[in-house]
């Protein structure tokens, strides 16, 4: 009798419908017919089930019950919380574009001041700016980068 | 561990309803979406972040992104695959956060085994199962590790991981099989008292 040599993928494909007991009646005689053909099919078989078994001992413990409870609402809070950060944002960004346009047309732009005043406070603010800036990227990096961020404090 | 994941066609139709609602303004129709998958959202970052807090934390940042996506989701695809990539990419981006935090030290402190259980009698053979396997899965390339906890541990039908992870069903038992190839090597001196 010619020893039928079967398609590598064709074997990997039934041998994962085997082991996760997806196998169609036609499927599992064509699986069976392989299984008799090759002792390296077989060690395969009995390895991956194996392995299988392992795994299948290891299992997700159930969280709380309450915290489903919550969840809707946690989730519901961070949307609220996605809109507030938009429209918070979108409100500094509208002042502060008129607040610029003002500090020059009439701040800058009066003849009125004398310069060395326009020139401080332009120092002033510049130096407020980049301070603010330089503040929030240390957190924001120290935030990120804490080493010991998982530890309970 | 969670409602049937079956998405038959009156679920699909059911989704599509919630997020056309949704779309319209009605946040409790948002809220059937969310009850219908946090768990399983849940689950998803659990596999990859292995720390309760986090996982919760990711799966609900997972929703509000999602709320906010809405608008470019595709009607007449099932919502959870769509849900699923949102949940992993905030994973991959705790991990590489987690990452540069701890450079320095050693990567077992972060593999937090606490959220498994074991079936098993004795407790140090137990915790030493637990802490094998999963070490075992960890070091595994992404892509196994990723379908050998879709398959193993959440219990997705092939179709679904197709779903989710925009690949032919084929190419799923492929890759499982590979996955599960790899598995077995690194476990190997478990699997030879086995059989």
């Amino acid at each position: 009798m010619k020893n039928e040599k079967p398609i590598p993928e064709e074997w990997q494909h039934l041998l994962m419908k085997a082991l996760d007991e997806a196998l169609t009646q036609e499927e599992q005689s064509r699986f069976e017919q392989l299984l008799e053909s090759s002792t390296e099919f077989r060690h395969e078989w009995r390895e991956f089930s194996a392995v299988h078994a392992l795994t299948k001992k290891v299992r997700y413990k159930e969280p709380q019950g309450e915290i489903w409870d919550m969840y809707q609402t946690n989730v519901y809070h961070r949307i609220e919380r996605g809109l507030s950060w938009f429209l918070t944002l979108t409100g500094i960004l509208i002042l502060t574009a008129y607040g610029l346009y003002e500090f020059v047309t009439l701040f800058l732009a009066d003849p009125a001041i004398p310069g060395i005043v326009k020139i401080g406070v332009v120092f002033l603010g510049s130096g407020l700016v980049a301070l603010f800036f330089s503040v929030v990227r240390e957190k924001l990096f120290i935030r990120k980068n804490d080493p010991y961020r998982e530890v309970e404090r | 561990m969670y409602e049937s994941k079956s998405s038959d066609g009156m679920s699909q139709a059911m989704e599509r309803h919630w997020v056309e609602e949704t779309l319209h303004g009605n946040k409790q129709a948002f809220g059937h979406l969310v009850k219908r998958y946090m768990q399983r959202s849940y689950y998803v970052a659990l596999g990859f972040v292995h720390n309760h807090e986090q996982a919760l934390d990711i799966s609900q940042e997972a929703f509000a992104k999602a709320y906010y996506s809405l608008n470019r989701f595709d009607l007449q695809k099932p919502f959870f695959p769509w849900l699923y990539r949102i949940v992993k990419n905030l994973s991959l981006n705790e991990i590489r956060n987690r990452k540069n935090r701890t450079a320095k030290l050693q990567n077992l402190a972060f593999l937090d085994f606490s959220h498994t259980v074991v079936e098993e009698d004795r407790p140090l053979e137990k915790e030493e199962l637990k802490k094998e396997v999963w070490q075992a899965i960890d070091s595994l390339k992404p892509a196994e590790k990723e379908i050998i906890l879709l398959r193993e541990f959440q219990e997705y039908s092939y179709q679904e991981i197709a779903e989710m992870l925009e690949i032919p069903v084929g190419t799923v038992m492929s890759r499982l099989y590979t996955a599960r190839k790899a598995l077995k090597e690194q476990l190997k001196h478990k699997v030879a008292d086995l059989i």
